[in-house]
């Protein structure tokens, strides 16, 4: 098992090294350059020192070297648009708002949207049903913001802050307060997935013989569930969580400027406009990172919950 | 009464403390405290490196100027007095017994510090350009020249002196910039020198108030300076600025009373709020705003088609400026001319003086313009078919252009594409290299002066996206540099706007920017400002009973 994990870490760092220089290399083709993104054109000195300053007057060769240099460092480099503030720095101060928020709104959707799938398999064709569909639709069809703006008018006010994020020093109950509504708009749509695939898993499981069997020795419905069902509908949804939690956690651009959270999200989308190259590095380094990360956490899981899986590593090693 | 009880109720768990509805909100212990948003994340709070406006409008409410602008008027402000020498070369500035929040006094040496910082090549302040008029500061700037040549010279700890290239007539105006506010120069030695801005703790500020806390991402707390030289007439103890950068939240906040003030809203939001307005229960406070937006046309069109005069005034001509602005924009106003209301020219307001001079142009025949320029380019008789450049692909901006588009096709016949840029430095980085037909851009003031505005267009200027080139309109842009009879400046503007805007007609303005600012009543004495100076000025405002 410590070889196959082994490997995979392996292969993720290949996997870094591939995006990194193919990122590099497109992010350096897109027309216009850093000191282009305002209206008003910098006089000629200013943008030579600035292009100087940052390394760019060198040939692309050479700053994909001194990049690959530094980055074994633990240097991404310092932002263009943030001067005094490195990559690094900027991903550990404002990553931790996008990992609380993600973190929270993967357990709301996944507590929630497993348990509407499930009810809904279990009582096919009443109400519950019927509403889990419905929540599912408009789970998946309505955009977040959406949620986000109707939420800001409908349930924000005195309670619910418009805007903002907890401090430091503050308790449990102002920490709800600011998370709340965040965390149910970019929950909407985890519930809508989750639920839509336990439903259709769970409803797979139970037509299997050994259901039926357990029914007829008696279980009752929660022992069935508990026992025999979770277990095996579980994994599809694992599969489908991965990529999600590392889509959620890393920020999300939209949710974080309605909201104004103090999170990463937004560096996704300016560093790509305002040409903040170190940081559009960081940025698709440490997606990529989280993502990959979040894949041989699911092979791992997978390997946990079945035992079929982790049999095949076994052989597999031999 | 209820909604206050609850509210208050409210207040004690949350720290928070808001009066619901009410918008002032006023901390346990009865200091004044103000709401407002930022539409942007400030990036550095260093006054060297501000070249936004909303940076701008940080940094000056806790930097002094040496001059403020106060409700419109250049006021002495970090200088208690200035005299300019008889050639108008030397400026020497009397400075005030002013200190910064931690106590230390602000000396001469300090703005000369900010300065040199400007044209150092270590900071590279945007703004650099424009003060090119300061002696030696281009040389520094381009690496030719020590930062000692700058011409900026501590007489002695209160005697500021700054010398000229040439007698720049509006120097007053760029006083006011954030970007030479004092900063000492133990804050900016070695390393500090690029990364000073980045951490609120090292910040020297010397204004009305100072930055207490500043969370990247999402808020900017401003308290009262006690240090400040006119500390006692400082009213509020509070600004709070919270990160909206959505329209709708922004809305949202001024509804439900959580923030006081709101700038820049749209003339629907203003309808909505209109029996609010009536009722006094919200202060509009609508004005004009020195910016302007344009159709751009590529004078040196590498197809030969706006290069000629006659199809550019052909496109000028077919656009309804009226109706753009009432059914696409809902916000600014219809322009015709270059130069926007509000701008001044001295102690009056060039629009007072000038009227805008492209109306006699409008009542020409675009289709015969049109058919005249095709003669004379040899494309007599065919349908011209040219590539609009659209800055982004955001819905606004391709709605605007759709509307380009269906005007020049249904008005004059021709087939017009739309080409659109991936995102906005790459439609800078087409335009500025000429690889465009035709577009549209903008310029907002960045001084109180025509200057700003004309400048751009003449021969060779880095701002001159159009490729406009006239050597009547330079020779009378030029003269303006060092004349300081504003009369004679006045017509010399008029005459070049004519020039660039209907005889030549290098480009076409559309709009002029009018901006709406919606306040609560009770907060007053807050200064709307143009050119220079914060976008809002809250040294004087104060929360009426």
């Amino acid at each position: 098992m410590i070889k196959y994990i082994l490997k995979k870490i392996g292969y993720m760092i290949v996997t870094l090294w591939v995006i990194l220089t193919i990122t590099f290399f497109l992010m350096n083709c897109i027309p216009g350059d850093p000191t282009q993104d305002s209206m008003k054109v910098l006089p000629e000195a200013v943008a030579n020192n600035l292009k100087a300053r940052w390394g760019l007057d060198k040939p692309l060769s050479e700053q994909y070297v001194i990049y690959l240099k530094n980055l074994l460092h633990g240097q991404m480099g310092e932002s263009y648009k943030t001067p005094g503030l490195t990559a690094n720095q900027i991903i550990s101060e404002r990553f931790p708002a996008s990992l609380q928020l993600g973190l929270q709104a993967v357990a709301v959707g996944l507590i929630l949207g497993l348990i509407l799938g499930i009810l809904a398999a279990l009582h096919r064709g009443r109400w519950i049903d019927f509403l889990t569909i419905f929540i599912a639709i408009i789970g998946v069809s309505v955009p977040s913001f959406v949620f986000a703006a109707l939420l800001q008018k409908y349930a924000a006010g005195s309670y619910f802050p418009i805007v903002g994020w907890s401090s430091k020093g503050m308790g449990i109950g102002q920490i709800f307060q600011y998370t709340f509504l965040p965390t149910v708009s970019a929950s909407i749509s985890g519930i809508a997935t989750y639920s839509r695939f336990m439903r259709s898993s769970v409803l797979d499981v139970l037509s299997n013989d050994y259901i039926l069997l357990a029914k007829s020795k008696g279980l009752s419905n929660f022992q069935i569930v508990k026992r025999h069902v979770l277990r095996n509908a579980i994994t599809p949804i694992i599969s489908i969580v991965a990529p999600q939690v590392a889509n959620i956690v890393t920020g999300s651009f939209v949710i974080e400027r309605i909201f104004s959270i103090p999170g990463l999200g937004r560096y996704y989308v300016e560093s790509v406009n305002g040409r903040d190259y170190p940081m559009i590095m960081a940025t698709t380094l440490f997606f990529s990172f989280i993502f990959i990360f979040c894949m041989v956490l699911m092979d791992i899981l997978y390997a946990i919950v079945d035992p079929r899986v982790r049999k095949s590593i076994i052989e597999g090693n031999k | 009464m209820k909604r206050k009880l609850l509210s208050a109720l409210l207040a004690t768990a949350m720290t928070m403390t808001v009066v619901a509805g009410t918008g002032i909100a006023v901390s346990a212990d009865g200091e004044a405290v103000v709401s407002t948003v930022m539409f942007s994340d400030p990036d550095t709070m260093d006054p060297g490196r501000a070249d936004d406006d909303q940076k701008n409008s940080i940094i000056l409410e806790c930097q002094e100027s040496l001059v403020r602008l106060i409700d419109g008027k250049l006021t002495n402000a970090g200088a208690e007095s200035y005299e300019t020498s008889e050639d108008g070369l030397t400026w020497t500035f009397h400075l005030r017994d002013n200190k910064y929040s931690d106590g230390t006094p602000v000396v001469a040496a300090d703005y000369v510090n900010s300065i040199r910082r400007v044209f150092d090549p270590e900071v590279n302040c945007h703004n650099a350009g424009i003060f090119y008029c300061i002696a030696g500061g281009e040389a520094f700037n381009t690496g030719s020249g020590a930062k000692e040549d700058v011409g900026a010279k501590a007489v002695d700890d209160k005697t500021l002196e700054i010398t000229l290239t040439e007698p720049i007539p509006y120097f007053a105006q760029l006083l006011t910039f954030a970007n030479i506010t004092p900063v000492p120069e133990s804050k900016t030695e070695g390393e500090n020198n690029s990364s000073y801005g980045a951490i609120v703790e090292d910040l020297a500020q010397s204004g009305p108030y100072y930055i207490s806390e500043w969370t990247r991402g999402s808020k900017v707390v401003l308290k009262k300076n006690p240090n400040y030289w006119d500390a006692e007439n400082i009213k509020l103890d509070e600004i709070d600025m919270i990160l909206a950068q959505d329209e709708n939240t922004r809305q949202q906040l001024f509804d439900q009373g959580q923030i006081d003030l709101l700038r820049n809203v749209r003339t629907e939001y203003v309808d909505q709020l209109q029996s609010k307005i009536d009722s006094g229960e919200v202060t509009l406070i609508s004005g004009p705003q020195p910016r302007n937006s344009y159709i751009c046309f590529n004078n040196e069109d590498p197809d030969g088609v706006f290069s000629n005069e006659n199809i550019r005034k052909a496109f000028a001509i077919a656009f309804d400026r009226e109706s753009y602005v009432k059914n696409v924009l809902k916000k600014e106003q219809a322009a015709y001319g270059e130069i926007p209301y509000g701008t001044a020219i001295g102690d009056d307001l060039f629009r007072d003086l000038y009227e805008e001079p492209m109306k006699e142009l409008l009542e020409q025949d675009p289709v015969e313009l049109l058919n005249k320029g095709l003669e004379e380019i040899g494309k007599s008789g065919e349908t011209l078919e040219v590539t609009f450049l659209q800055r982004n692909s955001d819905n606004e901006t391709k709605v605007a252009a759709e509307y380009y588009q269906n005007q020049w096709q249904t008005k004059l016949g021709v087939v017009v594409n739309i080409e659109t840029a991936s995102d906005n430095s790459s439609f800078n980085n087409q335009v500025s290299k000429g690889q465009y037909q035709i577009c549209q851009t903008g310029w907002g003031a960045d001084y109180n002066d025509p200057m700003t505005f004309m400048q751009c267009y003449t021969t060779g200027d880095g701002n001159n996206p159009a490729f406009f080139s006239d050597s009547e309109y330079d020779e009378l842009v030029n003269a303006c540099k060092t004349e300081s009879d504003m009369k004679v400046r006045g017509e010399n503007f008029a005459k070049a706007e004519k020039i660039l805007t209907v005889d030549k007609c290098g480009i076409s303005p559309v709009t002029f920017s009018y901006s709406n600012v919606v306040v609560n009543p009770k907060l007053q004495g807050v200064y709307i400002n143009g050119a220079g100076g914060p976008s809002v000025e809250f040294r004087d405002a104060y929360l009426a009973e």
